[in-house]
C-alpha cells in the first residue's frame, strides 16, 4: 500500500472551475420548477467519483453518483441547496438556484481517510468499506524503474504476495502466489483481470528433453504504461464476481482511461536500461580440463585435469582444428571465461499516449514499443502494445465503454533452459577452466563452415556461440484483450450493465537446429501453433439506493458465460533433407505431429449486496452458482457464498479527533469458493504413438479417469484491522487469515505396478494461515521541504497438509532432483532427497573414504519462506524524489543443480581441496568391530567431490535473501521552467532494479527457479541463467 | 436517442447470447482421442517400447554389468554406483497396454492377440523379476479393472510359476487357424513363430530357476511334443526387431556421440575374443584408431583392444580414445546412416546353448556338443548378415582349445560361448553370469561396492512413497533393498 497517505492536496482544477462558474452565470435565469437535476461529481483532478451522496439539504431526498460520477435527482421546487458528501472528501453545498445541471469538484479532506481502491468489477470503493484485504499499486510506480514482466513489479510491494522468478530467460516466466499454496494440483496462481475481463496467465513453457524454452507467463505482456492501478484482492471474496478461478486471489488491472484529461493530452515515457549478471559463480581457476590429472578432449569437459601452471599443452586453441602438429598453448586459467560470454542486455521502452475527455466521453490511445536484447548473445524480445480505451455517453442514460489491448511479442531467439546440452549454463558447466571465450566466437571450423562448429569437446558439448547463433527458438505471438460494455440507467435506482470481453492469443513458435549440433546430426525443425480464446459475457442488474441518511444499499444480480477454447498444433521434422531449409516439407523422416483441441464452458449466475449503515458499518454479501462443462454433466453445478463486514470503530465509539488514534477499523470476511477441473478428465483415452512403417499405434493414458468428480471447495476466513495514529501519519494494517481447501480434484498417485500412475478423485485438505502486516509512516512531512514516507509490508504464511486421500500419506508434486512432497501433518513445499548416513553423533559415515548416502529420502528443506517483507522509502524534496525498495525473504530453501553438476565437473571452488594429495573426508567410518572411528581413508578429490559428496542434502541451501529491488532518483522540472514551454510536465529519473543481492547461497541467486513445462518449480534451481541487475534512466513528459 | 439505445442493446444481445452452442454433454467429450480401440493398434507400441528398452538397457547397463563394455567417461555403472535404473517404470508402463491388448482381445474373442499379449507380458515380467527379485505380479495391472491400486509383491518363485502358467495358456490360445494378427512388427502375423517364441521363452525361464527348481520334467515334457510345443529351430525363428534404416530407428541413433563413445570394449570381452580369434569381433567392435593408423601406414595390423572395467581415472587419460576399440558401426555412426543393428529379444543361439547345458546336466536326453556347436554357428551366421567380410568360422575355430567341446569343461565352454552370443541382448548376459558365474568376471578396479559385482537392482525409490507397505513387506522377506541381495533363483 504505497499510496496509503498520498499528498491528496491537489491543485485546483481551474478549467473545471471556470466551466462551473460559466454554467452558474449563464443559467441563473432559468425558471425554477419541479424538475430533474443532473450533474457530475469529480475530484480536483477531474476523475469521476462514484458513490457520492447527493442530498437535498434538510430532506431525506437524495441519490448517489454512479460509476462515472453522474447523478440524477428529482427535486421539489422548494429545494434550495444540494449537499454533496463522500467520505474522504470535504462536503460541499451548492445553491440550486434553478439550475438543471450542477457539476461539482470535490476536494480531498486531509483529515479523513478517504482513499479508494479499485475492487471487483472495477468498482472504486473506499477502503474503509471493505471487509477483506485489498492492496493497490499505482501505475506510476511501475513505469520508471520498470520490469518487462509486470508480475515481477509486484515483488516486495504487496504483503502476502510471493513472486518466484523463473530461470532467467529473456521474456521468461515468473510465478505469483498469494497467501500460500492451497491446491495440490492447481497452479495456485491468482486470476488476472484486465478492465473487468479475466485473462489467461498460463506459463508458456515448452518442455522436451533437452529443449526447455521459456515463452513467458501470459500476463507478462501487459504494458505498465497503460496501467492506472493494480489492485491485489488477496482473499477469495471477489470470487462471486469472477468465478472459481479467483479462489487464489485476483490481480485486478485497471488501464488508464483518459478520464480527467484536460482537453487533449499527450504523454511520452521512455526508458533505457542496461542489464548485466547480478551474481556470478565462484569458479576454481587452478586446474584445467581432464580427468585424473590428465588432459582429455573427450572427457565431457571436466576440470579434473592438470594444474593450470602455464605448461605448454597441445589442445584445441582456435577454429583451425585440429591444432597443427606440435602447436601448443600456455596452460593457464581464464577466470572470466563464463562472464565474458554474457553481453550487456539492453532494454529500450518507448511509450506515447494521447488522451482526452469531456463531459460526453473520454478516450486514451497508447502505443508502446519494447525492444530488448538479453545477456545471452543473440536473444531478444520485441513487444508492441497498442491500447485504446474509450467511453462515451450515447444518451443521458446510456454509456458505452470500449477497451482494447493489442499486443505482439516477437523473439528471434530465446535461450534453452534447464539441464541439457542446448542449455547455455549446462554448456559452461562442461567447459574447462582453460577455455578461451574469445576463441569460440568465430564458431565454425575453418573449411567446414556451416557443418562443423569448433568446440573444446566434440563428443558432448556444442559451442555455446554456435548454439545461440545457429539453433534458434523463435516466437511470434499476438494477443487481443478487449471488451465492450454498455451501462444503462433504467431509473434513479436501477441500472443494467452488459459486457462482453475477449482474450485472444495466437502464437507460432519455431525451433531450428542445424546439422553439426551434437543432438541433431541432420538438423531439426519444429513448429508450434497455439491458439487460446476466452470469451466472457456478463449482464448485471443493479439497484442502488440511499434509503435514508443512515442506510445505503446496493444490490446486484447477474450472469456470466465463460467460454474457453484451446487449439494446439505441433509438428516436428526430426531430420532435415536439405540443411538450412526450415519447412516441414523438407523432412527426411515422417513428421511427428501433436494436436490438442479443447473447449470449456462455465455458465454462472451471481448476486451481491452492499449495505452501509451511517458510514460506520458495512456489510457485503455475495453468492454465485456455476455450471461447468468439465464436471460430470449430471452433477456439474456448485454454489458458493461469501460475507464480509467492516466497522469503523473510531466513528462508532466517537473517538475524539484529538486522540492519537485517528482511525480504527475492524474487518472480517468469510468466503467459500467452489472449483472445477480441466477439460476431459472424466474418461480414459488412448494417445497416438509414432507409426511404424505405416502401422498406426496408440497407448493408453496412465491416469485412471473418474466420471464421478465433484467440485473442489475452499473456505477462507480473515480478520483484519486498520489503525491510524497521530493524525494519520502512522498507519498499521493487520490481517490474519485461515484458508482450508477441501475435496481437491487430485490425481492421486497409485502405484505404477497397478498399470496406472494416478487416478482422479476428490480428496485432501490443506490449511494455510498467516499474517499480513502493512506499516506506513510519514516521519517527515513538510509540504515545502523534505518529506519522507516509509511503507513496510510483512507477511508470513504457514501451511499444513491435514489430509490426503484415504491410505495416502504422501503426495508428490512436480519436482526434479529433489522430491517435493505433501505429507500429512507436514507443510506444503517440503523437499525430500537422499542425504548422508550419519552416526549417532551426526557425523557423516564414510566407507572406503566415500560418504555413504541414505537409502531413504530425508527432508532436505522447504521452499516456502518463513516470512517475506518489503520496505519502501520515498524521500521528496522540491522536485527531487528518491525511492528505495528492499525485498526481503527469510527462510525457505533452494536446491542448486548448478552446484551439484559444477562440482561433479570440477569447475567450482568446492572441488579444490585435496587435488594434489587426495582428500580425507570429515566424518567417521565403521570398523569391523562395529565402532565408529574417524575416517582416515584418502581418496582422490575427483572421487570425493566429483561423485561422492554432493547429494540433495548437501546441495540445498537456506534461500534467505535481501535484494535492493528498486532504486530511483527522479527530478521533476518546476512549473516555472515548464510553463512557458509546450510541456506540462517533465520528469527525469535514474533507475535501477535488482541492484544488490545479499544471500548465503553460493554461486546462484536464490530467486531463480527451474521451468517445467507449464509451471515453475519453486525451490529447485536447474542451470538457471544468472539473474540480471538492471540500471538506466527514464524520461517522461506530457504535452 | 431512443433508437440508439434500442439498436445497441439489440445488437449486443444477439452477439452475446444467441450463438448456437454445444450442450454440456457434448463438451464433456474429448474430441482429440479415442476411448476405445481395436487390438492391432496396440501392437506396434507394445513391441517397439520393449525392444527399445532392451537395446537401451543393454547398451547402458547390461553390456557393462556383464563386462562386454566399460565406461571411460562417466563410470557409474562400472563403479557400481547403481540405482533402480528405468526397467521397472518402462516395464510396468508397457504392461498397461499389454494388459489392454489381452482384455480387448478377450472381449472380441480373439485368441491369437490374447496369446501374443500373454507372451509379451511374460517377456517383460521376466526381465523385471530377474533384475529386482520379488515384485507385484498376481495383483499387478488391476488398477482400472479391479481397483487394486497398491498391489502386494509376489515372491519370485510365485512369479516364475505364474509366468510359466501364462506361457502355457498362450501356447493353448495361439493357433495358426485362428484369427490373423496385424501390425505385428516382430513376426508379421506368423502365429507359428509366436508359438515357438513363447515356448523358447519358457525354456529360458526353466533354466533360469534351475538352481531352485529341477527343470528336468518340465523341459522333457516340452521337448517331447514338438508339435504341441514348437521351439526355435533356426535363426529364422528368433525374436528380433528389424529396425528400419531410413529413418534409422535403432534407439542409439539419436545419441550424442559422447554417450556412444563413453562405452568401449571391455578388456574382459576383448581378451576372450582375441584369444579365440573370434571373427564376430569385427561386427561387435571397431579396430583401435591407433591400429588403424598403423595399418594404414603399413606399420602394423588392425587390433581390437579393451579397457578393464572400472579403470582408474589416471589411466583414462587423453590417449585412451586412440587405444581402445569403440563398438561396431552397426550400432552407431556419427552423422551417417548405417544399416542398423537389430533389437535382440531372444536368439536361436540362446536356445541352442540352453539345450546344450540341459543335456550336459542330464536334464534332457540330447547331445550337448551338437547343440553347443549349433549355438556357435547360429550366432556367427547371424552376425555374418552385418558384415561384408566372411565371419563364418572354419573348422580351426571349433578345434582350438577353448572352443572344442570337452566333457570336463563343458559347462564352462557353453557358458563362455553363450556369454559371447548374448552380447547386446537385453541384460541376459548379466543374468546368466549371476546364475552360472560364467565366464569368470573380476570386479571393477575402482568401485563403490566393496569389490562385489552387483547382483540386483534397487527398487525404484518411489516405491517407498507410492507402495510403501507392500515394499516394506517385500524387503523384509527378500532382504535389504540393496544391489548385493541375491534374488531367489540366485540363492545357493
Amino acid at each position: 500500500m504505497f499510496d496509503l497517505l498520498p499528498a491528496r492536496v491537489k491543485k485546483k482544477n481551474t478549467f473545471l472551475l471556470t466551466l462551473f462558474m460559466f454554467y452558474l452565470s449563464t443559467l441563473l435565469t432559468v425558471q425554477a420548477q419541479s424538475r430533474a437535476l443532473t450533474g457530475t461529481v469529480a475530484d480536483t483532478k477531474g476523475e469521476a467519483i462514484p458513490g457520492v451522496n447527493v442530498l437535498v439539504k434538510g430532506t431525506t431526498q437524495g441519490t448517489i453518483t454512479d460509476i462515472d460520477g453522474n447523478y440524477q435527482l428529482s427535486v421539489p421546487e422548494t429545494a434550495k441547496t444540494l449537499l454533496f458528501s463522500f467520505v474522504g472528501y470535504k462536503s460541499i453545498e451548492r445553491e440550486i438556484n434553478g439550475l438543471s445541471t450542477i457539476d461539482v469538484s470535490m476536494e480531498v479532506d486531509a483529515t479523513q481517510l478517504g482513499e479508494v481502491v479499485v475492487t471487483a468489477l472495477g468498482v472504486e470503493r473506499e477502503t474503509k468499506a471493505l471487509g477483506y484485504a485489498v492492496q493497490e499499486v499505482k501505475g506510476e510506480n511501475l513505469v520508471q524503474a520498470r520490469e518487462t514482466n509486470i508480475v515481477n513489479s509486484l515483488a516486495g510491494r504487496v504483503a502476502g504476495v510471493n513472486v518466484t522468478n523463473g530461470s532467467g530467460s529473456i521474456g521468461g516466466s515468473s510465478r505469483i502466489v498469494i497467501r500460500g499454496e492451497t491446491s495440490l494440483t492447481g497452479d495456485n496462481q491468482p486470476l488476472f483481470v484486465v478492465d473487468g475481463i479475466p485473462i489467461t496467465n498460463s506459463i508458456n513453457g515448452s518442455s522436451q528433453s533437452g529443449q526447455d524454452i521459456d515463452y513467458g507467463n501470459a500476463a507478462s505482456a501487459i504494458n505498465p504504461d497503460d496501467i492506472a492501478t493494480i489492485s491485489v484482492l488477496k482473499g477469495p471474496n471477489a470470487a462471486a464476481l469472477y468465478g472459481s478461478r479467483a479462489a487464489n486471489g485476483v490481480i485486478l488491472i485497471t488501464t488508464k482511461s483518459g478520464k480527467g484529461t484536460q482537453g487533449i493530452g499527450v504523454s511520452v515515457n521512455s526508458t533505457l536500461t542496461l542489464e548485466s549478471p547480478l551474481k556470478l559463480p565462484d569458479f576454481q581457476n587452478e586446474y584445467g580440463q581432464g580427468r585424473g590429472g590428465v588432459y582429455n578432449i573427450g572427457d565431457g569437459g571436466r576440470s579434473w585435469g592438470p594444474p593450470l601452471d602455464g605448461r605448454p599443452m597441445a589442445v584445441p586453441v582456435n577454429t583451425e582444428w585440429p591444432p597443427a602438429e606440435g602447436e601448443t598453448v600456455d596452460w593457464v586459467p581464464h577466470p572470466d571465461n563464463y562472464q565474458e560470454f554474457f553481453e550487456t542486455g539492453k532494454t529500450l521502452n518507448n511509450n506515447i499516449s494521447i488522451s482526452g475527455s469531456n463531459d460526453q466521453g473520454n478516450f486514451r490511445l497508447s502505443y508502446t514499443n519494447l525492444d530488448q536484447t538479453g545477456i545471452v548473445p543473440n536473444t531478444d524480445q520485441t513487444r508492441n502494445n497498442v491500447t485504446l480505451n474509450a467511453g462515451y455517453k450515447l444518451t443521458d442514460k446510456l454509456r458505452a465503454n470500449v477497451s482494447a489491448n493489442y499486443i505482439t511479442t516477437v523473439s528471434d531467439n530465446r535461450p534453452v533452459m534447464n539441464y541439457g546440452n542446448e542449455s547455455i549454463v549446462y554448456t559452461w558447466i562442461w567447459e574447462g577452466r582453460q577455455v578461451r571465450t574469445d576463441k569460440m566466437r568465430d564458431y565454425w571450423v575453418k573449411g567446414q563452415e556451416g557443418l562443423q562448429p569448433f568446440t573444446y569437446n566434440y563428443q558432448f558439448n556444442d559451442n555455446p556461440y554456435y548454439t545461440v547463433y545457429e539453433n534458434l527458438n523463435g516466437l511470434d505471438r499476438s494477443r487481443l484483450i478487449g471488451n465492450v460494455m454498455l451501462t444503462y440507467q433504467l431509473s434513479d435506482a436501477f441500472s443494467v450493465m452488459l459486457r462482453s470481453g475477449t482474450d485472444l492469443l495466437n502464437e507460432r513458435r519455431d525451433s531450428r537446429r542445424t546439422p553439426g549440433s551434437s543432438a541433431y546430426s541432420f538438423g531439426m525443425y519444429r513448429q508450434d501453433n497455439n491458439t487460446f480464446k476466452e470469451r466472457n459475457s456478463d449482464f448485471l442488474l443493479t439497484y442502488e439506493k440511499q434509503v435514508n441518511p443512515d442506510i445505503a444499499i446496493k444490490i446486484s444480480a447477474g450472469g456470466n458465460q465463460m467460454k474457453q477454447v484451446r487449439e494446439e498444433l505441433s509438428a516436428r521434422a526430426n531430420e532435415l533433407n536439405i540443411p538450412g531449409i526450415y519447412n516441414l516439407g523438407n523432412s527426411r523422416v515422417p513428421l511427428e505431429n501433436i494436436q490438442y483441441d479443447s473447449e470449456y464452458r462455465i455458465n454462472s449466475l451471481y448476486a451481491f449486496g452492499q449495505f452501509a449503515f451511517k458510514e460506520m458499518i458495512y456489510l457485503d454479501l455475495t453468492a454465485r452458482n456455476d455450471w461447468s462443462s468439465t464436471l460430470p454433466p449430471d452433477n456439474n453445478s456448485y454454489f458458493y457464498p461469501s460475507v464480509s463486514l467492516s466497522t469503523i470503530l473510531t466513528d462508532l465509539l466517537n473517538v475524539p479527533s484529538s486522540s492519537p488514534l485517528s482511525f480504527a477499523k475492524l474487518r472480517a470476511g468469510w468466503a467459500q469458493v467452489g472449483n472445477d477441473t480441466d477439460p476431459y478428465h472424466l474418461r480414459n483415452v488412448y494417445y497416438y504413438g509414432t507409426p511404424w512403417d505405416g502401422n498406426a499405434t496408440v497407448y493408453e493414458s496412465s491416469t485412471i479417469a473418474n466420471a464421478d468428480l465433484v467440485p473442489e471447495l475452499i473456505n477462507t476466513f480473515e480478520l483484519g484491522t486498520d489503525l491510524r495514529f497521530l493524525n494519520n501519519r502512522v498507519g498499521l494494517d493487520l490481517t490474519y487469515y485461515d484458508i482450508r481447501s477441501k475435496n481437491q480434484i487430485l490425481s492421486i498417485p497409485i502405484d505404477l505396478t497397478s498399470a496406472y500412475t494416478s487416478r482422479s478423485l476428490n480428496a485432501g485438505e490443506i490449511r494455510n494461515h498467516g499474517w499480513e502486516v502493512m506499516l506506513s509512516a510519514s516521519p517527515l512531512a513538510n509540504p515545502k521541504g523534505l518529506t519522507w514516507d516509509i511503507n513496510v509490508n510483512w507477511s508470513s504464511n504457514r501451511s499444513k497438509v491435514l489430509e490426503l486421500a484415504e491410505g495416502i500419506e504422501t503426495y508428490e508434486l512436480p519436482s526434479r532432483y529433489v522430491s517435493v512432497q505433501a505429507r500429512v501433518g507436514e507443510q506444503m513445499g517440503d523437499m525430500y532427497g537422499i542425504g548422508f548416513q550419519r552416526d549417532p553423533e551426526g557425523n557423516i559415515i564414510h566407507s572406503n573414504g566415500i560418504p555413504q548416502f541414505t537409502d531413504e529420502l530425508i527432508k532436505v528443506g522447504n521452499y516456502n519462506p518463513d516470512w517475506m517483507a518489503g520496505i519502501y522509502n520515498t524521500l521528496r524534496f522540491k522536485g527531487l524524489s528518491l525511492g528505495v525498495l528492499f525485498d526481503i525473504r527469510k527462510g525457505g530453501d533452494i536446491y542448486s543443480r548448478f552446484l551439484v553438476r559444477g562440482n561433479e565437473a570440477g569447475q567450482l571452488v568446492e572441488s579444490l581441496p585435496g587435488r594434489e594429495d587426495g582428500y580425507v573426508g570429515e566424518g567417521v567410518m565403521l570398523t569391523e568391530e562395529g565402532n565408529y572411528v574417524p575416517n582416515d581413508v584418502n581418496v582422490t578429490a575427483e572421487r570425493y567431490w566429483g561423485s561422492g559428496y554432493f547429494n540433495p542434502e548437501q546441495a540445498t541451501f537456506d534461500a534467505s535473501y535481501v535484494k535492493l529491488r528498486e532504486l530511483k532518483l527522479g527530478y521533476t522540472l518546476p512549473n516555472r521552467l515548464v510553463s512557458n514551454t509546450p510541456f506540462r510536465h517533465i520528469n527525469f529519473s535514474l533507475v535501477g532494479r535488482n541492484l544488490f543481492l545479499w544471500s548465503d547461497v553460493p554461486h546462484i541467486d536464490p530467486d531463480t527457479n527451474a521451468l517445467n513445462g507449464g509451471t515453475i518449480l519453486p525451490g529447485i534451481e536447474d542451470m538457471s541463467l544468472p539473474s540480471v541487475r538492471s540500471y538506466g534512466f527514464n524520461l517522461g513528459f506530457t504535452l | 436517442m431512443q433508437k440508439i439505445t434500442i439498436i445497441t442493446f439489440y445488437t449486443l444481445v444477439i452477439l452475446l447470447f444467441s450463438s448456437c452452442e454445444k450442450d454440456f454433454e457434448e463438451l464433456a467429450e474429448n474430441p482429440n482421442n479415442p476411448e476405445e480401440v481395436a487390438p492391432d493398434l496396440l501392437m506396434v507400441n507394445m513391441i517397439r517400447s520393449t525392444a527399445n528398452n532392451m537395446v537401451n538397457d543393454a547398451f547402458s547397463i547390461g553390456n557393462v554389468a556383464a563386462q562386454y563394455a566399460t565406461e571411460i567417461r562417466e563410470p557409474n555403472v562400472d563403479r557400481y554406483i547403481w540405482n533402480s535404473f528405468g526397467l521397472w517404470n518402462d516395464g510396468y508402463s508397457t504392461l498397461r497396454d499389454v494388459n489392454n491388448l489381452y482384455t480387448i482381445a478377450g472381449e472380441r474373442e480373439h485368441d491369437n492377440y490374447q496369446g501374443v499379449a500373454l507372451i509379451w507380458k511374460t517377456l517383460i515380467f521376466s526381465r523385471l523379476t530377474d533384475a529386482y527379485g520379488d515384485l507385484p505380479f498376481s495383483e499387478a495391472l488391476k488398477g482400472k479393472s479391479e481397483s487394486v491400486y497398491f498391489p502386494s509383491y509376489d515372491q519370485q518363485q510365485a512369479v516364475y510359476q505364474g509366468m510359466i502358467a501364462d506361457l502355457e495358456e498362450a501356447n493353448n490360445l495361439l493357433s495358426v487357424t485362428g484369427g490373423s494378427v496385424s501390425s505385428d512388427i516382430l513376426y508379421g502375423g506368423d502365429i507359428m513363430k509366436w508359438k515357438k517364441f513363447g515356448n523358447s521363452l519358457r525354456l529360458r525361464l526353466l533354466l533360469r530357476q534351475s538352481n531352485q527348481v529341477d527343470p528336468s520334467a518340465a523341459m522333457q515334457a516340452l521337448l517331447a511334443d514338438a508339435e504341441r510345443y514348437p521351439i526355435f529351430q533356426s535363426n529364422e525363428d528368433q525374436a528380433i526387431v528389424d529396425y528400419t534404416d531410413s529413418p534409422n530407428y535403432f534407439p542409439l541413433a539419436g545419441y550424442r556421440s559422447g554417450h556412444f563413445l563413453d562405452r568401449r570394449l571391455s578388456s574382459t570381452f576383448a581378451d576372450h575374443l582375441n584369444t579365440l580369434q573370434d571373427p564376430r569381433v569385427k561386427v561387435f567392435a571397431q579396430p583401435t584408431v591407433a591400429s588403424r593408423e598403423a595399418a594404414g601406414s603399413g606399420t602394423g595390423e588392425l587390433e581390437w583392444q579393451g579397457v578393464p572395467n572400472g579403470e582408474t581415472d589416471e589411466n583414462l587419460g587423453s590417449d585412451i580414445d586412440r587405444q581402445v576399440s569403440q563398438f561396431g558401426s552397426i550400432y552407431y555412426i556419427d552423422q551417417q546412416v548405417a544399416a542398423p543393428a537389430e533389437g535382440l529379444i531372444m536368439t536361436y543361439a540362446e536356445v541352442a546353448f540352453t539345450l546344450a547345458e540341459a543335456a550336459q546336466r542330464g536334464w534332457i536326453n540330447a547331445d550337448a556338443e551338437e547343440h553347443y556347436n549349433n549355438g556357435i554357428r547360429a550366432s556367427m551366421e547371424y552376425y555374418q548378415g552385418f558384415s561384408e567380410e566372411t565371419l563364418l568360422p572354419d573348422e580351426l575355430y571349433f578345434q582350438q582349445e577353448g572352443v572344442a567341446f570337452d566333457e570336463a569343461q563343458a559347462l564352462e565352454l557353453i557358458g563362455l560361448q553363450k556369454w559371447i552370443a548374448l552380447f547386446f541382448t537385453d541384460l541376459q548376459g548379466w543374468y546368466e553370469w549371476r546364475r552360472t558365474g560364467l565366464p569368470e568376471l573380476a570386479p571393477s578396479i575402482v568401485n563403490n561396492n566393496e569389490n562385489r559385482i552387483p547382483v540386483r537392482f534397487n527398487y525404484p525409490t518411489d516405491q517407498q512413497v507410492t507402495n510403501q507397505e507392500n515394499y516394506t513387506e517385500a524387503v523384509q522377506r527378500q532382504g535389504r533393498d540393496d544391489i548385493n541381495t541375491p534374488v531367489w533363483w540366485d540363492q545357493p
